[in-house]
């Protein structure tokens, strides 16, 4: 593996493995609103380019690695990907009170920008988990160029998550032996009333709450035609009803939806005492797999790169 | 959003190998200050992540770059942006080599003094580097376990030690219990307990019979790996913390072996060891204001480095 040290005036650091790929991490932006980037490309002329929006918060960390291996995978089918921590989150800049959604998809398209600069006039894939399906199907909707959207465990609203973060606070604390526990409604009227809200050692900040009110996953990706795949992780073996609804419509609006169904069980907000070697958990492996295959359909065949 | 329009730290980005692995880390550093010295981060095994739970190690490192003190956070090989695999972390292993491997590049960038910051198997390793390398000045061990074990089997093997066969005969009474059989989480807390308890079971009939198994779980004695690390920078006078939160087993833990097996290895030590108290429970950091806490001890620490302040002084005694 060669390491090369870049000069220090330039916030980049590259990674060149035994079978060719490379790995790219860069700061990107003015100081004070830098994106840490992540690059994977691969050996050959890119087939496809895959751009990843993470979950957040607690979800964030749950998903991290299987996000670094599925973008490995992809480097190997010959697929470019960039991955990306949002500002006001993970290594980027700024601090979690300025995060928006819009500052979410800013950054989202910037990636989208700076990773086709790399892989040339290739199909876009969009991948979003989590919160990060939200985000993901926004800057589809906004790029024009995004031809394909994976979505994994999608929140098809975003109060969801909110909803989600509070239930998680609520268990915590009812386990922990707490009397005076709020309800969800409680924290909403205090963000409502422009106070941050403290979940599960994280705080959920009045402007990523207000700036994100009212979205829904319908409409942030819109019904132009493009192709679609929808992971649904979890317990039970068959979709579940509010997707096949969602999926139902997007088919009626023209879209081509794929589905999946990978069962696993994901405590996404609780990240427990159990690591798990992520790569050797059968939820990651099929996860990845399904996702991968159906990106490399999507994909130009082998040294058919137009770049 | 706006930027912030002038940031008092500048990052960069790295990879280094170890043994064949790249392994990824950020370094921070102030703008405009000559820095040698720098403190490596280490995560526990809960968020092995640069940015630990809620960017806890970001907000560390920035802050210790606007003290004047280079800072460095990385995922271990296996973990995050690094590649390999691992399949646990056990604090009787902990990944001295990734710190190794970690200092040589960060000596490339000029830097030749090493402080380490670990919590849980994370202040393991601090401990374990500290004791193998002789760059290592000065470590701050949060939630530091004493014993050797795997992660997520703690609790089993406390549990496992504490009570008798009547605990488990109720608790295999409990509606609970069995719900528990349903998940594949539930069946692997369930596992464990029992093979806990049937390893502490064994071994106190091997002791009785005269011989202890060497893979006896170590929860209720401090692990001879700690102890040998302990006592190595003892001798070479390193200065240790431990930061521990008062509601919390692995104070509890420490506090009875302050008085008895670690008390005279502790005393040799003299003010170079620092033991600091925090409310509640700072295992984990899963409540913002364990981790507010746990971020102020470190700074406090480097606003005294700053101040000229030199850890064995008698000022420098807390407890």
């Amino acid at each position: 593996m060669a390491i090369s040290i870049d000069p220090a005036t330039r916030p980049v650091a590259t990674a060149t493995f035994p079978d060719g790929l490379v790995e790219r991490a860069e700061y990107l932006g003015p100081p004070g609103a830098r994106v840490l980037t992540l690059q994977h490309v691969p050996t050959a002329q890119p087939r496809a380019a895959v751009v990843i929006c993470s979950p957040i918060h607690g979800e964030f960390a749950r998903n991290y690695r299987r996000e670094v291996l599925f973008a490995r995978r992809l480097a190997r089918d010959g697929i470019a990907v960039e991955r990306f921590h949002y500002r006001c989150t993970g290594n980027s800049d700024g601090d979690g009170e300025h995060l928006t959604f819009d500052s979410m998809v800013e950054d989202s398209l910037s990636c989208v920008e700076h990773l086709l600069r790399e892989a040339g006039e290739v199909p876009l894939v969009i991948v979003g988990a989590r919160w990060g399906s939200i985000v993901a199907a926004s800057t589809a909707a906004r790029s024009g160029a995004a031809v394909a959207v994976v979505l994994w465990e999608p929140l098809l609203d975003a109060s969801r998550f909110f909803k989600d973060a509070f239930r998680n606070k609520l268990v915590k604390e009812k386990r922990a032996g707490a009397i005076d526990i709020e309800t969800s409604a409680d924290l909403e009227r205090r963000l409502l009333a422009g106070e941050s809200v403290d979940v599960v050692a994280h705080r959920i900040e009045v402007e990523l709450y207000r700036t994100s009110a009212g979205r829904t996953l319908g409409d942030e990706l819109g019904t132009d035609p493009r192709d679609l795949l929808v992971v649904q992780l979890g317990t039970t073996g068959t979709l579940r009803r509010e997707i096949v609804q969602q999926v139902e419509h997007w088919q009626t609006a023209g879209l081509r939806v794929d589905t999946a169904v990978v069962r696993g069980e994901e405590a996404w907000w609780l990240v427990d005492e159990t690591l798990y070697d992520e790569g050797s958990r059968p939820v990651t492996q099929e996860l990845v797999t399904v996702s991968t295959d159906w990106i490399g359909r999507r994909a130009l065949p082998p040294g058919g790169s137009s770049r | 959003m706006s930027a912030d329009p002038r940031p008092d730290y500048v990052e960069r980005p790295m990879y280094f190998d170890v043994d064949g692995e790249a392994v990824f880390g950020i370094l921070t550093r102030s703008l405009d200050e000559h820095v040698d010295t720098a403190v490596i981060v280490l995560p526990g095994g809960g968020v092995p992540l640069t940015t630990n739970r809620n960017r806890l190690t970001v907000r560390i490192c920035r802050d210790l770059a606007g003290l004047g003190v280079a800072a460095f956070r990385m995922d271990y090989h296996g973990t995050g942006e690094s590649t390999g695999s691992v399949g646990g972390f056990h604090t009787g292993h902990p990944f001295w080599g990734d710190v190794r491997a970690a200092i040589s590049r960060l000596k490339e960038e000029g830097l030749t003094r090493f402080v380490l910051v670990g919590s849980c198997f994370g202040s393991r390793t601090a401990l374990s580097a500290a004791a193998h390398l002789d760059d290592v000045e000065e470590v701050l061990l949060f939630s530091v376990p004493l014993g050797d074990y795997a992660m997520g089997e703690r609790k089993s093997v406390t549990t496992a030690q504490r009570h008798h066969l009547g605990h488990y005969a109720r608790a295999a009474l409990r509606p609970r219990t069995w719900r528990a059989l349903l998940s594949r989480r539930g069946r692997w807390v369930l596992w464990n307990h029992a093979r806990a308890k049937l390893r502490v079971i064994w071994t106190r009939l091997s002791r009785l019979a005269g011989r202890a198994p060497s893979s006896e779980p170590h929860a209720e004695h401090i692990s001879p790996r700690f102890r040998r690390g302990l006592e190595r920078l003892i001798e070479r006078g390193v200065p240790v913390t431990f930061v521990f939160g008062d509601d919390e087993d692995y104070h509890r833990e420490f506090e009875e072996a302050r008085r008895h097996e670690l008390g005279e290895i502790l005393a040799r030590g003299g003010s170079k060891v620092r033991i600091v108290t925090l409310p509640g429970r700072i295992h984990g950091f899963t409540t913002l204001a364990s981790q507010d806490a746990s971020l102020g001890v470190i700074t406090e620490w480097a606003r005294g480095r700053r101040a000229g302040f030199v850890p064995g002084t008698p000022t420098d005694v807390a407890s």
